[in-house]
C-alpha cells in the first residue's frame, strides 16, 4: 500500500500520466481511500493536465498570444543566416 | 516527414513567427525572446550536420530553443536575490512531515477545467494565470510543468533545493487554480 509521502513524492517528481501501469493504480488506491491528501493530489493532477494539454498547444503552434517575429527582426536574423553559411 | 532545408534563411520565414511565439509565452519579454530565436537560428546552422531528418525541422529548432530558454532561466536565477528563495522554506509542520502536503486540503473546484480544453477562450485566461504568477514560480511551473524538465535539473538551473521546489510548485498551482476559478470559473458555471 502506498504511504501519503510515497505519493506526494510521485506526483511532485513526475506527471501522474506517466507512472507506469502498477504505479498508477497504486497511486489511485490510496487516493480512494485516504481523506487527508486525496484532494490535494486531485488538485495536482488536475493541473498536470491543464499544463500537459498547454504545452501540447503550444507545440502545435496555437499559442494564444498574437505574437508574430518584428519584420526588421526577420531581415537581421537573414542578413545573419547568410553571412554564416 | 520535412527533408532538410537546403536554405536556412528560409527558416525565418518558415519558422520565425512559431518560435518567436514560443519564446515570448516562456520568456514573457520579447526582445529577450527575439534573442533566443536569433541564437537558436545560429546553433541551428553549425548544428546543421547533426540534423538526421528524424524530425520535423521545426520541431528539431524548438529542441534548440528551449536549451536556449533553460539557459536564459539559470542565467536570469543566479542574478535575482537569495533571499526570494527563503519564502519558499518546506513548513515545518505535523501534516507536512506526516504526508507530505504542505497545506490543508483545498477546497474543492467550482468547476472542472478538463471541460474546458477545447475552448479558445479558456486557454488565453490559462496562459493569462500563467503570466501573472510571480517570477520565480512561474520559471518553477515552466520548467517542471511545461517543459517537463526533472526535479533534479529543475533544481539544478533554478539554483533551488528539492524542498523549494516542491514548495514553488504547490503554490503555483494554488495561483493557478484561484486565477482560473475567479476568471474562467465564475463566469463559466
Amino acid at each position: 500500500m502506498w504511504t501519503c509521502k510515497r505519493v506526494a513524492k510521485s506526483l511532485a517528481e513526475t506527471h501522474y500520466k506517466g507512472l507506469p501501469g502498477r504505479k498508477r493504480l497504486g497511486l489511485k488506491a490510496h487516493m480512494a481511500l485516504c481523506l487527508v491528501c486525496s484532494r490535494y493530489h486531485k488538485d495536482a493532477m488536475l493541473m498536470q493536465d491543464c499544463a500537459k494539454a498547454l504545452a501540447e498547444r503550444e507545440q502545435a503552434g496555437n499559442c494564444q498570444l498574437p505574437a508574430r517575429l518584428p519584420e526588421d527582426a526577420k531581415e537581421r536574423m537573414k542578413r545573419q543566416l547568410r553571412d554564416v553559411d | 516527414m520535412e527533408t532538410k532545408s537546403p536554405n536556412p534563411e528560409l527558416w525565418v520565414d518558415e519558422y520565425g513567427d512559431y518560435l518567436y511565439r514560443y519564446a515570448v509565452h516562456r520568456l514573457r519579454d520579447p526582445i529577450v525572446a527575439e534573442d533566443a530565436v536569433q541564437e537558436t537560428f545560429l546553433a541551428g546552422i553549425k548544428g546543421l550536420d547533426g540534423y538526421n531528418g528524424q524530425v520535423d525541422v521545426r520541431f528539431w529548432l524548438r529542441g534548440i530553443l528551449r536549451n536556449k530558454i533553460i539557459d536564459h532561466f539559470r542565467k536570469s536565477a543566479r542574478e535575482m536575490p537569495l533571499e526570494d528563495v527563503e519564502e519558499y522554506e518546506m513548513p515545518d509542520t505535523f501534516l507536512m512531515k506526516y504526508s507530505g502536503i504542505p497545506t490543508r486540503t483545498p477546497l474543492p473546484w467550482k468547476f472542472d477545467p478538463r471541460k474546458s480544453f477545447e475552448d479558445v477562450e479558456f486557454w488565453k485566461i490559462f496562459e493569462s494565470c500563467t503570466a501573472k504568477l510571480p517570477e520565480r514560480l512561474r520559471q518553477a511551473f515552466t520548467l517542471k510543468e511545461l517543459e517537463g524538465v526533472s526535479s533534479q535539473e529543475t533544481c539544478e538551473v533554478l539554483g533551488i533545493s528539492p524542498n523549494n521546489l516542491w514548495v514553488m510548485i504547490h503554490r503555483s498551482r494554488k495561483h493557478l487554480k484561484q486565477c482560473l476559478e475567479k476568471n474562467w470559473g465564475e463566469l463559466n458555471r
